[in-house]
């Protein structure tokens, strides 16, 4: 316990520093100003500003996406309540008792609760993180290649199950996306593979790129074909913060979201998404009069509003812990620590103890900054609301040209922006989704070494290979998940647990 | 979300989603196949550089077969008919092109095209991008795009010092002998943001709040 005390002790000395507190302060500033833009969720947010963190050093440049993060994640909540849009699938659930308080003259309360809500999930959620972390770190540090291997294979095939729409198309766009993780060079012999003879391609594609096209610029393209309804933003009036009576009533509500929300968010695919919604029918459940809910009960927005905080930061766990990011969003975080030579796994924390602890305490210290930040300028965030998307999605192409090109003055990086994004659109058009892809491709030169190495130290026998028990495990594992939830009857219910969201 | 009618010919089928997603993953699986063609498999022991590359090719080329055939037998019931807008992604792809040719000039092939530096494409890019949507108004856009280029200047080419190319290449050594490496920066932006201001005046918008006026009026 008191070594826990210790590493957060040494977490908050780093993060504390001037600079980590002023770029802990701007990401989560610039997070919120751009997932409050209607249109742009938190994965856009964040993949259209990881350029300009590249100046930063690896600590620094993580804490501003991390601050990013949560920001794009409140504006998302903010858009919920006070339009009824949400920035993204995890802030869905917001709008039904959260736009209905709006409604009611009570927006300035459930942008309130939300941000209470969310700040005590996040301080809990940091808890867990931090004491998970060195325990599992450890058990991860004692696995061999075989077993890293394997635990990919688990962690990819839970991702694609938890993923929405077809099976077979999320199969498609693992592979595709593994397949682009071998681009460039062999590690082993240097030879060039997958380049289609284009000197560029020798380093491979760029994680940055590819989810700054495939999440910004695709999502710009979708969105000009829906027409544009300008929603009605009703006059903020209210009180902006919660009396006793609305505390005394979310306390539970809250508590139980944060615990749900930490155990769910460890889940690869859409944990995220899955808490809230489970908060919500949680609180429905157990509420004295559930006729109440859908017509502006506090606790709706209270519960999945923690919930989804706590799985936000859990959703780190598995990254921090084990190298191995859960949702597409942690697939960015793991291309940016990559970026700056940190590879992401269970080294980290006794290879980089101030990055890491300085990282995970830099999380409360976010949580509490967005509290700071966003009730009072909550009138300003008002007005991005309403800026017209005509004039926005300009301005956000040219923020992610200018953004892309300052990182290594390559025209080729910008040309890749353009086909990645239309490719992007594409994809989406057939129903591909594509963050499957991104989490192939984060992974995939790990899956390719730790298979090698596995194979190399078992003396290519596949047989001795497979002896070891918890290799065999967790692929019978990841097996037994594909064939099931590939059999007719199971198909069918998770369609319509996908649909239902 | 289109139904296609019960007796449709095969042609719609080809139509449908589920097909097209299947001949664009058959596509990519081609390519990768095609790629890893000439790599070495090595041996289980030891595999070489196509293991992987043509492992993951035959699976997509499963996958494939597996979309296709599914999307022209299922029942029509289920069937979901392709929609892609063109003028969207065409134009805001060419913008970004146009941005990646010009903004320090690109050799490609047979065509050379000039470093026009930030100042002049930035506007262009925003303008031409813009009239991707079908609301794109050439004025709003004007304001937009100059304004813009005069706040990315100051806050990327000056406060974060990004190395930026700002003016045509023809005109650099002109415009730094004249104005000096530091102060040319600086007196385009403010040049750009008169533009702005002047245009906005001119065509009588009001900067702070132009939206806000049109909606209460709406």
């Amino acid at each position: 316990m008191s070594a826990l005390f210790d590493n957060l002790a040494l977490g908050f000395s780093v993060s504390f520093s001037f600079q980590n507190v002023f770029l802990c302060f701007i990401g989560a500033l610039l997070g919120t100003l751009i997932g409050v833009l209607p249109g742009v969720g938190p994965l856009a947010t964040i993949a259209i500003l990881l350029p300009i963190t590249y100046n930063v050093d690896p600590v620094g440049s993580l804490i501003m996406l991390a601050g990013i993060y949560y920001g794009a994640q409140y504006g998302g909540s903010t858009t919920a309540i006070l339009v009824n849009m949400p920035g993204e699938a995890s802030s869905v659930v917001t709008t039904l008792d959260g736009h209905a308080m709006a409604l009611d003259g009570r927006a300035g309360k459930a942008l309130g609760i939300a941000a209470i809500g969310s700040l005590i999930a996040g301080s809990f959620g940091v808890l867990v993180l931090a004491g998970l972390a060195v325990p599992l770190s450890q058990v991860a540090l004692s696995f061999s290649a075989s077993h890293y291997f394997a635990l990919m294979v688990l962690g990819l095939t839970l991702a694609i199950v938890l993923a929405s729409g077809s099976l077979l198309k999320a199969l498609c766009m693992l592979l595709i996306g593994l397949a682009m993780a071998l681009a460039g060079a062999d590690p082993i012999s240097g030879q060039a593979r997958l380049t289609f003879n284009l000197p560029v391609l020798y380093d491979g594609f760029s994680i940055a790129i590819v989810a700054m096209a495939i999440f910004g610029i695709a999502e710009i393209l979708r969105n000009l074909e829906l027409t544009e309804g300008r929603p009605a933003i009703k006059p903020l009036v209210g009180r902006l913060l919660p009396d006793r009576r609305d505390l005394k009533q979310c306390a539970a509500p809250i508590a139980r979201g944060t615990f749900l929300g930490s155990a769910l968010g460890l889940l690869p695919g859409n944990g995220v998404i899955l808490s809230s919604f489970a908060s919500y029918a949680l609180e429905k459940r157990l509420a004295a009069d559930p006729s109440r809910f859908g017509k502006g009960a506090i606790e709706g927005v209270a519960g999945p509003e923690s919930a989804n905080n706590a799985a936000a930061q859990s959703a780190f766990i598995p990254l921090l812990t084990l190298g191995l990011p859960a949702t597409a969003t942690m697939a960015i975080m793991a291309g940016a620590m990559t970026l700056h030579g940190v590879s992401p796994g269970p080294q980290v924390i006794t290879a980089h103890p101030d990055l890491f602890w300085g990282v995970v305490t830099s999380m409360w210290l976010g949580n509490l900054m967005l509290v700071i930040i966003n009730l009072p300028l909550i009138g300003l965030w008002v007005k991005f609301l309403r800026v017209p998307y005509r004039l926005l999605f300009p301005t956000i192409v040219l923020i992610c040209c200018i953004g892309m090109f300052s990182v290594n003055s390559q025209p080729s990086d910008v040309v890749q922006i353009a086909v990645f994004g239309a490719l992007g659109y594409l994809f989406f058009k057939l129903r591909l989704e594509p963050t499957p892809l991104l989490l192939g491709f984060v992974l995939g030169s790990l899956l390719e070494n730790n298979l090698r190495r596995g194979l190399v130290l078992a003396r290519g026998d596949i047989g001795l290979f497979l002896s070891d028990p918890v290799t065999l495990a967790l692929l019978a594992g990841a097996l037994a998940i594909l064939v099931t939830s590939s059999l007719p009857s199971i198909s069918k219910r998770r369609k319509v647990l996908v649909e239902d969201e | 979300m289109s139904v296609t009618r019960s007796q449709d010919p095969w042609g719609d089928r080809l139509l449908r989603v589920d097909f097209l997603a299947g001949v664009v993953v058959g596509i990519i699986a081609v390519a990768i196949w095609m790629q890893a063609w000439n790599l070495p498999m090595g041996e289980i022991r030891n595999f070489g550089p196509g293991f992987l590359p043509k492992l993951f090719g035959a699976g997509l080329a499963v996958g494939a077969t597996a979309l296709t055939a599914w999307g022209l037998l299922q029942p029509p019931s289920q069937a979901e008919r392709v929609k892609l807008a063109f003028r969207g992604p065409v134009v805001v792809t060419s913008g970004i092109l146009f941005f990646a040719l010009f903004i320090r000039g690109w050799q490609v092939g047979p065509i050379a095209a000039p470093q026009l530096g930030l100042m002049i494409v930035a506007p262009v890019t925003v303008v031409l991008t813009g009239f991707g949507s079908r609301e794109g108004n050439a004025r709003e856009l004007l304001v937009l795009g100059f304004g813009l280029t005069a706040l990315g200047t100051l806050l990327f080419a000056d406060l974060l010092n990004l190395r930026l190319p700002l003016f045509p290449q023809a005109l650099e050594p002109w415009i730094f002998q004249t104005f000096g490496f530091e102060w040319s920066r600086r007196y385009a932006y403010a040049a750009y943001a008169l533009i702005t201001l002047g245009l906005a005046h001119a065509f009588g918008f009001k900067l702070l709040g132009s939206a806000r006026d049109k909606e209460s009026g709406a």
